[in-house]
């Protein structure tokens, strides 16, 4: 019982001293327009008493809000905006001279993800939330239509659509979920991550759904969802790989089409193709044949085939078109933008499909399918044997959950063995492949 | 064939083939050549003359080995020692600059680039009785890298003349130009378009051409000036002239077809470092004194102040820095109006080999110092290299010049690579263009501009110096580190061997010394160079540099 009140007590204490954080304080200060957004926003504290969400136990129900505050990274989105590499971050983008005139914390830019994506300048959320950064709100939606009502009898009565009509998130819904975490860790043309902001310091987004919620702290019971969803793991990450995916050409479509944005965008090539230390003895390779210097990234992409093969639809062609226009030194705006507006629709019909349960039989044929996949290591792409890692891995684990008795001693080495490859050495930059649950 | 036979002919051939060293020159006594002779007067200043007559005017070696290979300096010789030639054969790097074409890495290159493969004839000098012959060595299959201009373009001297091209032995003849000397005199002291001073210079007598020295200035130009412009030979005493010319090819100069591109580079073309011309010249090692070194009577024909003579390698040290920026403004310019020229400019990018390689190829660290840095435009948008800015800086300084008016000048220029990443080439040409404009009116003042202590304190004080948020890339580290010893050395009569000893300390945190003579390899230096570069600090740099530069001057 002690224990659980000092945990209380550090919580509260966090949030207050967040809150309370003298920067914080001075933006909280600035007149906020009372906007329709700001009428819309209730606030972490409106879900924090003890017998809503404000539990002691963290990791429980009831005690979601002490969960996130206490051990969700989220919660700290706005707080790092304080740092001083996210000062250096501004300071390099917007070329000031002085890194005291940075102030993340006031750039919209930074606020569409480190706060919400409500945000549409700097004080549409009332500042007085700024400190709680992604919040309850910040996916659940702005609680004032609901938040008296999501806890009576009839709340349980209406349908999905009624709930969402009050503003409210249905984040139970896999696809839902995936939507909400693509607008930030995927980007929008309004909230976006590109080349400039990642050589300005930030660090680089590189989302897979199902392996990024594998590992996220969860304030609600991981059960529920295989519950739900007996073929949770790979569902997440087939649902996952298309809804980020869409969003990534989405984004590209808006980069190729708004002629202020820079282009050639470098955010959409393969990183490593330029960033890699200069060797004494250059890679060999085929007589007269000069590599091409700029390839397409294709980490969103690379498992498109493979999820829309599982359920008998083709291959897209406007990804192969967009393969060879990408791998131009300078691809054409023109071009591109219309291609990845095609291929986002065609994937917004396979997403308009609900997907069926899929059978331990299917899982399992995707598995061996990635495994194979992962075996071939001739071609050298970072992005796409990464995202065979991560299938294989989702695919793995969905197995077990479907089938206690499944057992791949092989499967499970080669897994262990293309992770241990695919890391970078200590102080890398590059993004780290984890699951809670290693093979 | 028995052993016996076999070991006696090896044996043979290895005695005349040490004799034939021997009596080249490189070990025991000079061979003795036939003393030149004065050209007749119709050949005398006429060049076309002598090509009528089928003679070439291009020379090598040999045509200087007459008066400027002795082993000691020759007594009465005023302007030179005449040892010149024995430098550049024996430690001079620029020697081998076409043999490395056929090293396995030059080869490979070739391949990758596509480029086919030719038979070449490679040619020896050997002496005969007292002459010295240019005879055919061998045949050999090679990728052509070995003739492509391109390539020979820096590696040697391009000729024109297709005489040279064919296996013909008529047109050599030991004074003649033969690609094997690579970068050899005629490379640097001549021009190809005139060679007239080849036999103006000639001395009657050793240390008396009365006719080549009444050579007057006039329109405005010094004597050397004329003898650059109308005779011929290259007016190398002019720190700015003479570090062009060696950035034409460390940096690269489009309309005289040398350029490394990025696609010689990811073929296995070694980087081109940044290059701080009087410390290059030092590791070369120079064949040439300065002014100070030479006599009073040599400083009066040639013209030098004997007070600036006293800063003459702060001065190079200046002028090149001003000179390299010029150079690499003028390559920009000049690949930029090439590709607009392209029917397709819009969609094309400048050749990558432009922008700082650096800012692409560096691991991505999760602490990386670039960030921390910040950028000299928009983050994520390559830029020029920095390290030709880092002595004109210096330069603005010790004309109490704020160092910001190169920002000014650069400004627009980066404004079109944050425009658009690496820029609309004709917008990147005409940008070029005014800031060279820019940079060749700061080398005119800083020619014109007399040195002193008190300017070269100024300088010294700004290199030693580094602001607070400074945090300069490696090339640019290495400049300022060459640039203040090469400086601290002059105003402290260091002589460079003196330098190079008290410079240890720096090396734990920069590489400045550089594998620049025959007896080092670049290929074996350039592992650890590029892993140095890798794991270079700028903070540990910055760190150790003040520790050192303090200790200096420390009273």
């Amino acid at each position: 019982v002690t224990f659980r009140i000092i945990t209380l007590l550090a919580v509260v204490l966090f949030v207050g001293m967040a809150g309370w954080h003298r920067d914080a304080r001075r933006a909280a200060a600035a007149v906020s327009p009372p906007g329709d957004a700001a009428k819309r926003w209730r606030g972490v504290s409106s879900c924090a008493a003890a017998s809503c969400h404000g539990g002691t136990q963290v990791g429980s129900k009831g005690s979601e809000l002490t969960t996130w505050a206490s051990t969700d990274p989220h919660a700290r989105a706005y707080a790092v905006l304080f740092d001083e590499r996210s000062r250096h971050i501004v300071k390099n983008y917007y070329q000031l001279t002085d890194i005291r005139d940075s102030h993340p914390e006031k750039r919209s830019l930074c606020l569409r993800c480190h706060l919400s994506g409500d945000v549409v300048h700097e004080t549409t959320v009332p500042t007085r939330f700024h400190a709680d950064g992604v919040s309850c709100e910040s996916c659940h939606g702005p609680a004032e239509s609901w938040l008296t009502r999501h806890y009576r009898a009839e709340w349980k009565r209406l349908s999905p659509q009624e709930k969402a009509a009050t503003g409210f998130r249905i984040t139970k819904d896999v696809l839902t979920r995936a939507q909400d975490c693509t607008t930030c860790h995927v980007g929008t043309a309004a909230a976006e991550v590109n080349h400039d902001v990642l050589a300005a310091g930030h660090p680089r987004l590189a989302f897979e759904f199902a392996s990024f919620q594998a590992i996220y702290p969860k304030h609600w019971r991981a059960a529920d969802d295989r519950q739900r969803f007996p073929d949770f793991e790979a569902r997440s990450w087939a649902v996952g790989q298309i809804v980020a995916a869409k969003a990534s050409l989405d984004l590209l479509a808006a980069r190729a089409g708004n002629s202020d944005a820079p282009w050639p965008e470098w955010a959409e090539n393969r990183c490593y193709g330029c960033h890699q230390n200069l060797q004494a003895r250059p890679s060999a390779r085929k007589s007269g044949a000069e590599p091409p210097l700029m390839q397409w990234n294709e980490w969103y992409v690379a498992e498109i085939p493979t999820v829309m093969g599982s359920v008998n639809r083709p291959e897209l062609p406007e990804l192969v078109a967009l393969r060879a226009e990408l791998g131009r030194n300078f691809p054409r705006r023109d071009v591109v933008g219309p291609l990845a507006s095609r291929a986002s629709g065609q994937l917004a019909d396979w997403l308009r499909q609900p997907l069926p349960p899929m059978k331990p039989s299917e899982v399992g044929t995707l598995l061996n399918n990635r495994l194979t996949a992962l075996a071939d290591k001739s071609a050298d792409d970072w992005d796409r044997a990464a995202q065979d890692y991560l299938a294989a891995a989702a695919l793995h684990h969905a197995l077990k959950d479907m089938d206690p008795r499944f057992d791949d001693p092989a499967a499970r080495a080669a897994l262990r063995n293309r992770l241990r490859e695919l890391a970078f050495p200590p102080g890398s930059s590059s993004p780290t492949l984890r699951r809670t649950e290693q093979p | 064939m028995n052993y016996f036979l076999r070991d006696w002919r090896t044996l043979a051939v290895g005695a005349m083939a040490i004799s034939l060293w021997l009596c080249s020159g490189r070990i025991g006594p000079r061979a003795q050549q036939k003393p030149p002779q004065q050209p007749a007067p119709a050949e005398t200043g006429d060049a076309k003359a002598g090509e009528a007559k089928g003679k070439l005017e291009c020379w090598g070696v040999g045509a200087c080995s007459f008066c400027h290979e002795s082993r000691r300096a020759t007594q009465g010789a005023i302007v030179c020692r005449c040892t010149e030639l024995v430098t550049w054969e024996t430690r001079d790097k620029h020697s081998d600059a076409w043999n490395v074409l056929l090293s396995p890495r030059a080869q490979q290159m070739g391949k990758q680039l596509g480029y086919e493969e030719v038979e070449i004839t490679i040619y020896k000098k050997v002496k005969k009785g007292d002459e010295v012959v240019v005879e055919k060595d061998q045949t050999k299959r090679v990728n052509a890298v070995a003739v492509k201009r391109e390539c020979v373009a820096c590696h040697g001297v391009v000729v024109d003349d297709p005489r040279y091209a064919r296996d013909e032995n008529e047109f050599r003849t030991a004074t003649q130009f033969m690609k094997e000397e690579g970068i050899n005199c005629y490379a640097c002291h001549g021009r190809p378009d005139n060679a007239k001073w080849k036999y103006q210079h000639w001395p009657a007598d050793v240390g008396n051409n009365a006719a080549w020295r009444a050579i007057k200035g006039k329109d405005g130009l010094t004597s050397r000036e004329i003898k650059d412009r109308d005779h011929g030979m290259r007016d190398l005493w002019d720190p700015a002239k003479r570090a062009q010319l060696c950035f034409s090819c460390h940096i690269g100069n489009i309309s005289e077809g040398k350029f490394v591109t990025h696609a010689m580079y990811a073929a296995g073309h070694p980087p081109l470092p940044g290059i701080e011309v009087a410390t290059f010249s030092e590791e070369m090692p120079r064949h040439w004194e300065y002014p100070l070194e030479k006599s009073e009577r040599a400083r009066e024909l040639q013209g030098f102040d004997p007070e600036q003579a006293k800063f003459e390698r702060t001065n190079l040290t200046l002028l090149g820095g001003a000179a390299a920026l010029r150079t690499s403004l003028g390559l920009i310019a000049a690949q930029a109006e090439q590709t607009a020229k392209l029917p397709d400019a819009r969609e094309r990018i400048l050749d990558l080999a432009l922008f700082d390689c650096y800012a692409c190829h560096h691991e991505l660290k999760e602490r990386g110092w670039r960030p921390q840095r910040g950028y000299s435009g928009r983050p994520g948008r390559p830029q020029p290299q920095l390290w030709p800015t880092v002595l004109v800086r210096a330069g603005l300084v010790s004309l109490k010049r704020p160092d910001t008016d190169l920002d000014a000048a650069l400004k627009p220029l980066r404004a079109v690579f944050d425009k658009r990443p690496f820029g609309d080439p004709a917008e990147v040409a005409s940008k070029a263009h005014e800031a060279s404009k820019w940079c060749d009116s700061l080398i005119a003042e800083l020619g014109r501009s007399k040195l002193d202590a008190a300017r070269a304190g100024a300088i010294l004080a700004y290199l030693a110096d580094i602001k607070p948020d400074e945090l300069p890339d490696y090339d640019s580290a290495r400049l300022r580190a060459w640039a203040f010893l090469m400086v601290y050395g002059e105003t402290r009569g260091l002589g460079y061997d003196e330098i190079r000893k008290r410079r240890a300390p720096l090396e734990q945190v920069l590489k400045l010394s550089i594998p620049a003579t025959r007896q080092q390899s670049l290929e074996n230096d350039l592992p650890q160079a590029l892993g140095n570069r890798n794991d270079y600090d700028p903070a540990a740099f910055k760190k150790e540099f003040r520790k050192f530069t303090s200790q200096l001057f420390a009273p």
